[in-house]
């Protein structure tokens, strides 16, 4: 099975589609539709963690010492809701302060230090070279490899190289000018890479599924699943050893590992870049706390399968390195289609992490390494008057090429001779050494520069000393620095005693040199004086979340410096087009007009400050600032001063916007009265229109008939005569009944309503109603039922007024009950404290949308098909206010065309009567004695 | 929920399963006798694991649950 040259196809076709993905990507940006808002696709981003470590140093780590492996993975899960906090607040000081990398973090933090931002670059740098070029390392090995597959009997050291370095080579360049096109788009770094992002997400969901496919594979169909491989394990005494821990010094390694890459999560110079630097919102976080380890624990579920099954297959072989078991089994099965996508996903996991690793690095080189010092220089600024952009942007290209040619470098003379793992361990180490400054910098307002400085240069010198030292011994460079296994002749190197203590090599390095980084960081804090510039970055840092909205206003700034001064400046690195723009951006938000004459302020200073630094990194836009603009000292004092009165507008800020609430509260509840008033104006007005109306009615009958009566009475019969009286009588006792009403019903509106309360029994009322209506029920031919329930509660109520109601309901029921079977239901019973009176007919019922207003005064069923319907129309307002002086409700349900329930209830108490008429029984016989 | 009680509980799971994790209690697994045909330990990590996970998604859809309530 020879692939070589489907291989190097499918390699270029693959790099090909990373451009396609990209331009994607950056064309739905374009358009406003950027995929970075995806919280899913920023959770996947992260997973650029998982390199070709993961990929086949995590199977090959597992083969040869078991379960540390893990380490890796469960130490970013375990910790995943406390960079939920962590990454939230570097998010926010990032935003505000436009930092692109962690060197221009740290530096930031300790005011704006060019030496911190120089120290952390440097460390980086010679940290993370060491890991890119073992993913080279990885990425030709496998292409040897699949390429060659006879390299599985003679072992991948025999193989004659030259022609292989080169295929390294074209893919390196082939990197670069991916990493060069679509990682230096724009001039300012704090701009999103759309495209670089895009194409990282697709590779971290290749190279999950490529492992995943392979896992399947090797445990489905090479073996028969899980358990099969686990049996053949546990046969062999070596395997089943690594599937627990070493008591000895097992669980510290496991806790330090753990620990290690936690830090290196959180720290690496590209996890720095896409958790925070490519990061869109801070409520991605919230899904991503839970996304990552799922990933990670995906990912891991085939590692010890694959690995196990590797050491059963490869018995024989032992030539055949476990790192590359994920692509030696699909070979020697001579599956080629999966040879091949295994080898992709591979190559997807070495080529994220170059990527985003490599602009991380270009972007430090550039703004912590060249910048300062050029910007700096005297003769630089006096003398260069070209394209400052250009050249900027010139300076990070060159970065990126630097970067991935020393890589090129490190992997063809250095790293061939080391495990994946092992490299990747000690750029863990490196990285690690940023915690106490940037954990400390954003939770510890006392943390200073000087700290900050000598814990970084300790730690970093005991990990080069104790990690890459002797490395470069085995590589053949110094080699009298160790002799007898032991480093300068007296540091013993050996795992299990390494440095001193009883732990293997990389725990115990990483604990001298992190205990001592954060000692000193501790110490020195403590003991040394911050100067005015960090105090003011350590309170801004610290308190991130409340002076955020306010940032330009947090920074301290003193001097005489003319707008001018400044537009120049921003000419000189921007461009016309672009210091217009920021001009008028600084003018919209503080609603200011800038005039090239006048002063400028603070704000405009540290605006423009800002913009600058997202352009050639913190460091070096304050050294520009100070060195254009006079600048004068500000005391630590002044820097409170400031700070206190921005956090007075913040809460004075606070209280307006509560303030501004509460009026637009206010003026909503008055916008709602003064419909409510304008609805009464309205009914009052039709209030009117109806009483006389209705008064007129009768008033034109009554007089019609008396004028008959006076004009003709000598042609009209006693019989006439005495049914015009009785019209008469009747009209008038309509007025009367109207008259009262409307009396009525302002006495109970004008409060002067007087009620006589005594304790009642409901039913009781209820039947004399019913004894009152009889009559009319039965000549409307209503079926009448009563479910009266018997109780021991009474009511305080005014019975007139009560029988007042249940009359109206009544008459109202039978009313408007079906005309030809009617039906009538009343019903009495004690729930919750009160009693429930109902009144159900079987008639058209009440639409849903006139149910409360029916007992609005005068409210008439609106209905054409009707004729005017009898009544005033104040009944049922006049029930409601009854029902509502005793403290009661009432109510209609109703569906349309299905009856309606009239119900009302009154607050009851337990059966007294009874109790005082005893009571006052025994009185009178006790007097009576 | 507001952020301080959210950055309490979020601590408290971290701590609660870094205990989890980590000595002594991974030493009641450390044991080469399979379980269920899978070795201890890495049964127990797996489903350690997952319930971690159960509980940050549970965790986390409450707490946007409440916001939005709120």
């Amino acid at each position: 099975m020879k692939l070589g040259w489907l291989v190097i196809a499918a390699s270029v076709g693959y790099l090909a589609l990373l451009f396609l993905i990209a331009y994607y990507g950056e064309q739905r940006a374009k358009k406003g539709k950027s995929l970075l808002r995806n919280p899913y696709l920023y959770a996947l981003t992260l997973a650029v963690y998982c390199t070709a470590w993961t990929y086949y140093g995590s199977v090959g780590n597992a083969a040869e010492s078991g379960l540390n492996f893990l380490t890796t993975y469960v130490g970013p899960t375990i910790l995943a809701p406390i960079w939920w906090l962590i990454f939230r607040k570097i998010i926010r000081v990032s935003k505000v302060h436009r930092i692109t990398t962690i060197a221009d973090l740290i530096s930031t933090r300790y005011g704006k230090s060019v030496s911190l931002g120089s120290i952390v670059a440097v460390l980086c740098v010679l940290g993370v070279i060491p890991y890119i070029s073992i993913q080279l390392k990885a990425i030709s090995d496998s292409f040897m490899l699949i390429a060659n597959p006879d390299a599985i009997a003679t072992g991948l050291d025999n193989m004659n190289k030259p022609m292989f370095m080169d295929y390294t080579f074209y893919i390196t360049l082939g990197l670069t000018l991916f990493t060069i096109f679509y990682g230096t788009r724009n001039v300012d770094a704090t701009v999103k890479q759309d495209g670089m992002v895009t194409a990282i997400a697709f590779e971290s969901l290749l190279k999950l599924v490529a492992f995943l496919v392979v896992g399947v594979f090797i445990t489905y169909f090479a073996f028969d699943g899980f358990e099969d491989i686990f049996k053949r394990a546990s046969a062999n005494p070596e395997l089943s050893k690594l599937m627990t821990l070493d008591v000895s010094t097992g669980y510290s390694d496991w806790f330090w590992l753990n620990l290690l890459s936690m830090m290196a999560f959180m720290f690496l110079p590209r996890q720095f870049h896409v958790s925070i630097k490519e990061n869109t919102s801070e409520r991605h976080l919230d899904k991503a706390i839970w996304l990552f380890p799922l990933y990670l624990l995906v990912i891991n579920i085939f590692v010890i399968p694959i690995a196990f099954g590797g050491k059963i297959l490869f018995a024989d072989a032992p030539q055949v390195i476990a790192d590359t078991y994920v692509l030696a089994i699909p070979i020697s099965y001579s599956k080629a289609g999966l040879a091949i996508f295994a080898y992709l996903g591979g190559f997807a996991a070495g080529t994220s992490m170059i990527i985003v690793s490599t602009i991380a690095l270009s972007i430090m080189i550039s703004n912590n390494l060249i910048l300062p010092y050029l910007v700096a220089n005297k003769w630089f600024t006096r003398n260069y008057r070209g394209n400052v952009q250009r050249l900027l942007l010139n300076i990070r290209r060159g970065s990126i090429l630097a970067v991935l040619l020393l890589s090129y470098f490190y992997y063809s003379l250095v790293s061939t001779r080391f495990s994946i793992v092992s490299i990747g361990l000690i750029s863990f180490v490196a990285v690690a050494q940023f915690a106490p400054s940037v954990l400390g910098g954003i939770f510890w307002k006392e943390g200073n520069k000087k700290g900050a400085q000598a814990g970084l240069i300790a730690g970093f010198s005991i990990w080069f000393i104790t990690l890459v030292l002797p490395t470069m011994v085995q590589v053949g460079v110094l080699p009298g620095l160790i002799q007898d296994g032991k480093l300068f002749s007296f540091i013993p190197l050996e795992d299990g005693n390494a440095f001193g203590l009883a732990m293997n090599k990389i725990p115990a390095a990483l604990f001298w040199s992190l205990s001592l980084n954060a000692f000193l960081y501790v110490v020195l804090s403590i003991y040394t004086r911050q100067t005015s510039k960090e105090r003011n970055q350590a309170e801004i840092f610290v308190d991130i979340f409340k002076y955020s909205k306010e940032f330009e206003s947090t920074i301290a700034w003193k001097g005489t410096a003319f707008v001018k001064d400044i537009k120049n400046l921003l000419l000189h690195f921007m461009g016309a087009k672009k210091t217009e723009e920021t001009f008028r951006l600084f003018q919209t938000r503080y609603d200011v007009v800038l005039k090239e004459q006048e002063r400028a302020n603070s704000l405009l200073v540290n605006f423009s400050e800002g913009i600058l630094a997202g352009l050639i990194g913190p460091a070096s836009a304050r050294i520009l600032v100070s060195s254009t603009l006079k600048e004068e000292e500000i005391s630590t004092k002044e820097v409170f001063d400031m700070l206190r009165e921005t956090q007075q507008i913040v809460s004075v800020n606070k209280v307006l916007q509560e303030k501004s609430e509460e009026l637009r509260k206010a003026t909503e509840e008055l916008k709602k009265s003064n419909e409510k008033l304008r609805k009464l104006d309205h009914l009052k007005d039709e209030f009117i229109s109806t009483v006389t109306h209705e008064m007129r009615t009768p008033i034109t009958s009554i007089r019609a008939f008396s004028e008959i009566l006076q004009d003709n009475s000598d042609h009209i019969t006693p019989e006439e005569r005495e049914q015009f009286f009785d019209t008469i009588i009747k009209e008038t006792e309509r007025m009367d009944r109207l008259i009262t009403q409307v009396l009525e019903l302002e006495k109970f509106e004008s409060g002067k309503q007087e009620l006589y309360p005594e304790e009642l029994e409901i039913n009781d009322l209820i039947r004399e109603s019913i004894s009152a209506t009889r009559k009319l029920i039965d000549k409307h031919n209503i079926a009448l039922t009563l479910d009266l329930q018997e109780h021991d509660y009474h009511v305080i109520a005014d019975r007139d007024r009560i029988i007042q109601v249940i009359l109206n309901l009544l008459s109202n029921a039978i009313k408007f009950c079906d005309q030809q079977q009617g039906e009538l239901l009343l019903s009495s019973y004690y729930i919750d404290g009160e009693v429930k009176v109902k009144v159900v007919d079987n008639g058209r019922g009440v639409p849903e949308a006139i149910q409360e207003s029916i007992f609005e005064v005068f409210y008439q069923v609106p209905d054409q098909n009707r004729k005017k319907p009898k009544g005033s129309g104040l009944g049922l307002s006049i029930c409601q206010k009854i029902i509502e002086h005793h403290n009661g409700r009432i109510w209609v349900e109703s569906e349309e065309g299905k009856g309606a329930i009239f119900a009302f209830t009154l607050p009851a108490i337990f059966k007294r009567r009874e109790q005082k008429k005893e009571e006052a029984e025994s009185e009178k016989s006790i007097n009576s004695r | 929920m507001n952020l301080r009680e959210t950055v309490k509980r979020l601590v408290i799971i971290s701590v609660c399963f870094i205990l989890l994790f980590n000595y002594p209690v991974i030493s009641l697994f450390n044991t080469t006798r399979p379980f269920l045909g899978i070795p201890a330990m890495l049964l127990y990590l797996a489903i350690a694991w997952a319930a971690f996970l159960v509980v940050l998604v549970v965790f986390m859809q409450n707490r946007s649950k409440f916001k939005r309530r709120k």
